[in-house]
């Protein structure tokens, strides 16, 4: 099971060329799309649900060209977009069962199976009865993943789904999609780096449409090893320091600021090393990125 | 704070494009609409309400009428330019942010308001600048153009259109800001124009028309109440009146509006809440929160089998079509526009069928009649925004990224939400139907036609889902909800003018069809065909619309047309090949069919080909009209029938007398053009020396003249053979059951001037000098001639006229045989003394009833249903003998036929002891005792005909319908008069009034007196020549007019030519007229005459004796106006009723009054106040209490004491 992207481009009529040149190969397990805000990956993530054309390039899973067999991809994917609703009058069961019905599985008892078996999953069985209009920000999460599920996908999207959740929910939906990554491809697009530092085996991280950074979180984590340091400094220090160092990431620490900075060699004396996370790889990229462009 | 939203608001509606795309649409439309109303412009003809003849293309009224009646329609902006200054704040959530921020709700609301509705001002102005610039187009007609005036553009913009943009915009404001939502705002607004709806058929009536002004919402009804009886002058020197009424309702609905958006500003905080329909408050759910995660559980899914057979596929098409279903069904808004219909249908269901204030029974075809057009808008209205809603739904509940990449073929999405709107018609149509069945059950009325109601559903329907079809066509192409919704309005308002832009085929115009029309005799009949015929064209054309919004349909994030082409032909596969091109061959198939049938089996003539062809006719031909010829003096015809195939064939003779006093060489023969004709043979020898097939013109010359007194034969075989259909109107006088024929089918001897083109306008087109109406009274060539037949005098007649059996057949003259042959009944009629060249022949299946007057046999044929007024035809019948016979002449023929027809013609004929009498105009009357007996009345009317044009008639001049039509009504009234109660008689000469008054407004040329009244002129020789003759026998007495009248018909009945004119008889009713009365029978007759009449103040106080002291204020003005309506005030010197009554009470369960007094009184000042001393306690006073004087304001002539009284 494999989904690959070949030389994928995509510009807008406004003249955003939200993808350039993607190539990406993605095999079973959670793939994680790291990247900021408007950085192309709901672009991506749309194209590769088949809601979208590609100026140029080629997405094929499993051997089949999505672009031209678009029915054959979506009777195999599970999708969640980043921005959605629900019909606000229907309770969760019914339209969970629609949705069933929508994916093809039109053998009564079986669907009924299923819906009860996913809201129970999804930790929905007590509010099925009730309409989706009154919701929490979780709980629609965790429907909208319930029905990515409908169907037995072998591929599924997931865009933005942590967003906006509180660290409990957030900690809920995660425990979900831990638990269907095994045997199918999950691709998690996402700008929260914990997401995918939790989740993901596989990972790439995207900015201005193109592809920075591929590999295992692991992987890239230990090339970073001895490059990053940090120091404490005041926040009037901080203008002087950004000309001086490499600094790709800065952040409040009891009224002061932590600042990191990437360097091959200690810069200077009052810098500690840093044990790297997946989150300095992210800024360091994205930092690089910024001063390439 | 408010001026900074104000301002902030005004810049972004002024750096919107749309706001100058509305302006500029706006521009155009009335741009375009005046180009076509006053220019030249080939293939573009356009005519509205009071326009024509003399009346300015830019004088004050059209513009006024025009702007204001555009600017109604285009309130359907208002929820996009003023609605949306509310709404966009909750659609794209900027109310989270901005409703946190230090703003005063004055600020807030004002700002938004105020800043929306100037540039909504700027707008509309599109309108009136479209037409100021349209006017001063080189190709406008300079004779239609008056001088400019700016007020004339300036006051309807002021005192119309933005006192209803502020109305209107200030009750969409406040919807919006209360609920929230975007489809309450186009409540609103659909509100309105309902409540405008409803005081327009309030005006219909002549009682209502107070409430009608005042209900409107935009102020419509008052305006056109306020020019109701504007004449040509009036129309062009005036500016629309703020009458009383008018401004009235201009204050009332701002403050209602003021008041509504006072109630918003109460109720509207700065809060995420919602005011809303739901009953249940929204809550929140906040279960499993707070529990830390206690295990991890393994997601285990059983696996399912999935089918995407095509059963499945099913399946998932009826699961989604019920889900946008019952979405539509519940909503409130869907809800609320169907209860607004309803509202509407029961008003209008007050007024079925609705002649003189009298209702008909509610049979089944009526009532679906009258709720299917009230009806009508809604459904265009469902059908416009609930194919946006179906088209959107994904979209506007954020769902289109899930729905959309499931594995569904494309075309179930589009299938689900045509089906899902097919439903929702069905829902309507029963909706219709069960609303039609109480109203019959209410009316006690049980004779329910299912048949009829499923017909008629059907077509509804059919209608229904043709345009859904394309309304959900339109709205996937353009992709934008407010543009469809535009688009889609903007083209059911030129669907109205589709025909006048030149496009008159059906096969063009989306959904036409050749009428259909149900009539209780005829059924369905031959219109069933055609139709089926023509909508299985427009369905198979909208197969073709449906695979392309198919195809083009919005699925993903694709919206520019690049990719959305790329799509197209991704998903252009075999199926959707397969299907077009089927569809195609249907379309292109049906297509050809109908234009063989229309233009190759039939002749399709445009408006335009038939004006050539007339202007033509007379060009080439008009120098034969004084051309001398031979009178018809005998006519023997046979005529056969053939109802199932719709054929007929005349064959017969005519004797042609020479009787000038020279040789006549040539005769001319006129041809009806639907006629073949297979031979036309004189009995002596001819040679064709022009034959003119086209237009139906041909010229023999004898080799020997027929010499001065002599006669010839002229034998003729004539057919008429109904083939395929026609694009439209087809023919309706050969039916399968009812048919009825006209002698105008036969040959004419010589030039027919009925030919020639009448208006103006248009005879000037095609360079031909203005037409002589009519030959002034005192040229005597033109009265050898009646006014109904020309080259024929008093004429022999004997008809053999065949039908299929089981039809009866009937021509005039009485029935000397009747025989069988061949499956065909045959009966020959004859007259026994000579009629007018004027006959007609009718074949139906009849039930008869026959009664006796004398020795006169009476006889009415009549659909067998349709027994309701039978009795009182009968007794009309009667008493007309009796009262005619007695006070003008003896009745001249032993028997009296009236026989029902379809109707497809809606009028009374009278024949020859033989009076065709259309089912639509009293047989199915609902007749009440307070009612206008019109069936009686109609009777009566036909009756008077057999004196009053088969006795006396007129010579082919002005005036000649005196002698008939108006001494029929005024016969017909003395009739009524005698038989019913004298409020009858009152609301009688009401509607008289009302149709003169009416009528002259839209008088093409020019108004005439009485007595040169011009037979066109119906509203003066019904209205008028009704009420001035009931006034004249009131005033002078009736035993002296009828004697005048009896020595009248004593000097003129059966009289031979030169014809009598009005000037002849004038002289008898002179002779009868007192000197004291000259005055009035002038008046009436010589000039146009308009009085002003009316209390002012009715007082009455208690006098020591017992008896009452009355005091009234009378104000009685007289005018006199010219031909084209410019008055000038006369000095009064008038005799008017005066009457005081009492208050109602009960007798018998009635409620009647007493007449304390009632005198005519002279008056001759302006104003005078009057003492009365009454026995009873007074309630009312009237002046001129029975309209027997014209008055344009007759509802003034009472006044009462007392709330009780006024209501």
């Amino acid at each position: 099971m494999e989904l690959t992207i070949n030389n994928l481009s995509k510009t807008y009529p406004n003249g955003v060329q939200a993808l350039k040149n993607i190539d990406l190969n993605i095999s079973t397990g959670m793939f994680g799309l790291l990247g900021p805000n408007g950085a192309g990956k709901s672009t991506l993530m749309r194209t590769i649900a088949t809601l979208q054309e590609a100026d140029e390039g080629m997405v094929k899973f499993n051997g089949s060209n999505i672009m031209t067999e678009k029915i054959q991809l979506r009777k195999q994917l599970g999708y969640l977009p980043q921005e959605f609703g629900f019909y606000p009058k229907v309770t969760a069961e019914n339209l969970l069962n629609h949705f069933a019905e929508l994916k093809g599985i039109t053998g009564k008892t079986e669907r009924k199976k299923l819906v009860d078996k996913l809201l129970e999953q999804t930790n929905l069985t007590q509010a099925r009865k009730k309409k989706l209009s009154t919701f929490s920000g979780g709980m629609k999460q965790r429907f909208g993943i319930a029905q990515a599920l409908l169907g037995d996908p072998k591929l599924i999207i997931v865009d933005e789904p942590t967003a906006g959740l509180d660290p409990e929910e957030r900690n809920r939906f995660h425990n979900i999609l831990s638990e269907i990554g095994e045997n199918i491809v999950v691709i998690l697009s996402t700008h929260i780096v914990d997401d995918v530092s939790d989740l993901c085996t596989d990972m790439a991280i995207m900015n201005y449409g193109e592809i920075l950074l591929k590999g295992s979180p692991s992987e890239l984590i230990e090339e970073k090893k001895g490059k990053i340091w940090k120091k404490i400094i005041n926040k009037s220090e901080l203008e002087d320091q950004v000309k001086k160092y490499n600094v790709i990431s800065t952040r409040l620490f009891t009224g002061k600021i932590i600042i990191h900075v990437e360097s091959e060699t200690k810069p200077g004396e009052s810098f500690e090393i840093h044990n790297p996370t997946l989150e300095d790889v992210y800024f360091a990229q994205i930092k690089n990125n910024h001063t390439n462009s | 704070m408010f001026w900074q939203i104000f301002t902030y608001e005004l810049k972004y509606k002024f750096s919107r494009l749309g706001t100058y795309i509305y302006w500029l649409v706006l521009f155009l439309f009335m741009f375009l609409i005046i180009s076509a109303l006053g220019g030249n412009i080939e293939n573009m003809s356009v005519s509205i309400g009071g326009l024509g003849g003399k009346v300015n293309i830019n004088s004050p009224y059209i513009i006024t009428i025009l702007n204001v009646s555009f600017g109604y329609m285009a309130m359907i902006l208002l929820p996009a330019t003023i609605g949306t200054s509310i709404y966009r704040d909750f659609k794209n959530n900027t109310h989270t942010i901005l409703y946190s921020y230090p703003v005063s709700k004055a600020g807030y609301l004002g700002g938004r308001f105020l800043g929306a509705f100037i540039p909504t001002m700027f707008i509309f102005s599109g309108l009136i600048l479209g037409c100021m610039t349209a006017m001063q187009m080189p190709w406008i007609d300079q004779d239609s153009l008056g001088a400019f005036r700016l007020s004339a553009y300036i006051r309807p913009f002021f005192t119309s259109m933005v006192p209803n943009i502020l109305i209107t915009g200030l009750i969409i404001f406040s919807l919006a800001s209360l609920t929230r939502e975007l489809l309450a705002t186009y409540m609103g607004c659909i509100l309105i124009i309902v409540l405008y709806g409803i005081g327009g058929s309030l005006l219909e009536g002549v009682e209502n028309q107070s409430i009608a002004s005042l209900i409107d919402p935009l102020g419509s009804s008052a305006m056109q109440n306020a020019v109701e009886y504007w004449t040509v002058n009036e129309k062009n020197e005036q500016l629309v009146p703020l009458t009383w009424h008018f401004i009235a309702n201009r204050l009332i609905w701002i403050t209602f509006a003021g008041v509504l958006f006072g109630i918003a500003f109460q109720r509207f905080k700065f809060t995420q809440q919602v005011f809303s329909f739901k009953i249940r408050k929204k809550s929140r759910l906040l279960l499993n929160r707070f529990q830390p995660v206690s295990k991890y559980v393994s997601i285990q899914i059983p696996r399912v089998k999935r089918n995407f057979s095509f059963k499945s596929r099913l399946k998932q098409l009826i699961s989604l079509s019920n889900n946008e279903f019952r979405n539509i069904i519940r909503n409130p808004y869907f809800i609320a526009i169907i209860l607004t219909g309803i509202i509407l249908l029961i008003v209008n269901a007050s007024s079925i069928g609705k002649m003189y204030g009298t209702t008909t029974f509610p049979v089944t075809y009526k009532v679906m009649e009258t709720l299917g057009s009230t009806f009508y808008l809604f459904l265009l209205i469902i059908i416009t925004f609930y194919a946006g809603e179906l088209v959107w739904r994904e979209r506007d509940n954020k769902t289109d990224g899930i729905i959309n990449s499931m594995p569904l073929p494309n075309w179930i999405f589009y299938s689900s939400k045509l089906s899902a709107l097919m439903m929702v018609g069905i829902v309507i149509m029963l909706i219709i139907m069960i609303f039609g069945l109480l109203v019959q059950i209410f009316n006690g009325f049980f004779d329910f036609q299912m048949g009829v109601y499923l017909a008629e559903l059907a077509m509804l329907y059919i209608d229904f889902i043709l345009l859904g079809i394309l309304a959900v066509t339109i709205h996937t192409l353009v992709n934008n909800k407010y543009v469809g919704h535009f688009i889609l309005v903007i083209y059911f308002l030129m669907e109205m003018f589709m025909g006048q832009f030149g496009l008159e085929h059906n096969l063009y115009k989306f959904n036409s069809n050749p009428s259909i029309m149900y009539s209780a005799m005829n059924g369905y009949g031959h219109f069933v065909g055609p139709y089926l015929v023509f909508k299985a064209y427009w369905a198979s054309f909208a197969v073709i619309l449906g695979i392309l919004s198919n195809l083009l349909w919005i699925r993903g994030n694709e919206t520019n047309w690049k990719n959305r082409i790329f799509q197209m032909k991704q998903r252009f596969t075999k199926p959707a090949k397969i299907g077009l091109l089927t569809a195609l061959i249907a379309f292109v198939g049906l297509g050809g069919f109908i234009f063989y049938n229309t233009n190759i089996l039939n002749e399709f003539n445009t408006t335009k080909d038939s004006r050539e062809m007339r202007a033509e006719y007379e060009k080439q031909y008009s120098r034969y009209a004084e051309m001398i010829q031979p009178r018809i003096t005998d006519v023997n015809v046979n005529l056969d029938i053939y109802p199932e195939k719709r054929d007929f064939k005349f064959n017969g003779y005519y004797i042609l007398k020479n009787k000038s006093n020279s040789p006549i060489d040539s005769v001319i023969i006129s041809q009806n053009n639907e006629t073949i004709i297979n031979n036309l043979n004189f009995n002596r020898e001819t040679d064709m020396v022009l034959n003119d097939e086209d237009k139906g013109f041909y010229i023999y010359h004898f080799n020997t003249p027929i010499l001065p007194g002599d006669s010839a034969r002229l034998d003729f075989n004539i057919e008429y053979i109904t083939r395929g259909f026609q694009n439209n109107g087809s023919n309706t006088d050969i039916l399968k059951n009812g048919t009825f024929i006209h002698s105008d089918y036969l040959p004419v001897i010589g030039y027919l001037s009925s030919m020639e083109l009448e208006r103006e306008k248009i005879r000037k087109e095609y360079g031909l000098p203005p037409k002589k109406p009519i030959a002034s009274i005192n040229d005597t060539s033109a009265r050898m001639d009646t006014y109904i037949a020309n080259n024929s005098d008093w004429v022999n007649f004997q008809t053999t006229v065949s039908t299929t059996n089981g039809q009866t057949a009937i021509a005039p003259g009485y029935l000397t045989k009747k025989w069988e042959k061949n499956g065909r009944t045959y009966y020959h009629y004859q007259t026994e003394s000579r009629i007018l060249n004027f006959f007609a022949w009718l074949s139906a299946d009849y039930t008869i009833k026959k009664d006796k007057w004398n020795n006169v046999d009476i006889a009415v044929y009549y659909q067998e249903e349709h027994d309701y007024n039978i009795d009182n035809m009968i007794n009309a019948v009667k008493k007309s003998l009796d009262y005619y016979s007695e006070n003008f002449s003896p009745y001249q023929y032993r028997q009296v036929r009236i026989l029902e027809f379809p109707r497809f013609s809606t009028y009374a004929q009278a024949f020859p002891n033989t009076i065709p009498f259309s089912e639509a105009i009293g047989f199915i009357a609902d007749v009440d005792e307070d009612d206008i007996n019109y069936p009686f009345w109609v009777t009566a009317h036909e009756m008077a005909h057999q004196w009053w044009a088969h006795q006396v008639i007129g010579g082919n001049v002005e005036g000649c319908t005196v002698m008939s039509e108006v001494l029929a009504q005024y016969s017909s009234a003395m009739v009524m008069t005698k038989e019913f109660d004298q409020k009858l008689i009152k609301d009688y000469m009401d509607h008289e009034q009302h149709r003169y008054l009416r009528g002259r407004t839209t008088e093409q040329l020019k108004e005439n007196d009485l007595l040169h009244v011009r037979p066109s002129q119906s509203y003066i020789h019904y209205g008028k020549g009704c009420v001035a003759m009931y006034a004249l026998q009131d005033y002078i007495g009736e035993k002296r007019i009828n004697k005048a009248l009896s020595d009248f018909t004593k000097e003129y009945a059966f009289q031979e030519p030169p014809f009598v004119t009005s000037v002849d008889f004038y002289k008898y009713i002179k002779e009868a007229t007192p000197d004291s009365l000259m005055y009035l029978t002038r008046d009436y007759f010589e000039r146009i005459i308009l009085y002003e009449n009316k209390i002012n103040k009715f007082d009455y106080e208690k006098t020591n004796n017992g008896k009452y002291k009355v005091t009234l204020e009378v104000g009685t003005r007289k005018y006199e106006a010219d031909s084209l309506g410019n008055e000038k005030e006369l000095n009064m010197n008038d005799w008017v009723d005066l009457a005081i009554y009492s208050d109602k009470y009960k007798v018998d369960g009635d409620y009647v009054r007493d007449t304390l007094y009632f005198k005519k009184h002279r008056f001759t000042q302006p104003e005078s106040t009057m003492e009365f001393i009454v026995d009873k306690e007074p309630a009312k006073a009237g002046i001129d209490p029975f309209y027997k004087l014209i008055d344009r304001h007759r509802e003034d002539n009472y006044k009462s004491k007392g709330i009780a009284n006024i209501l």
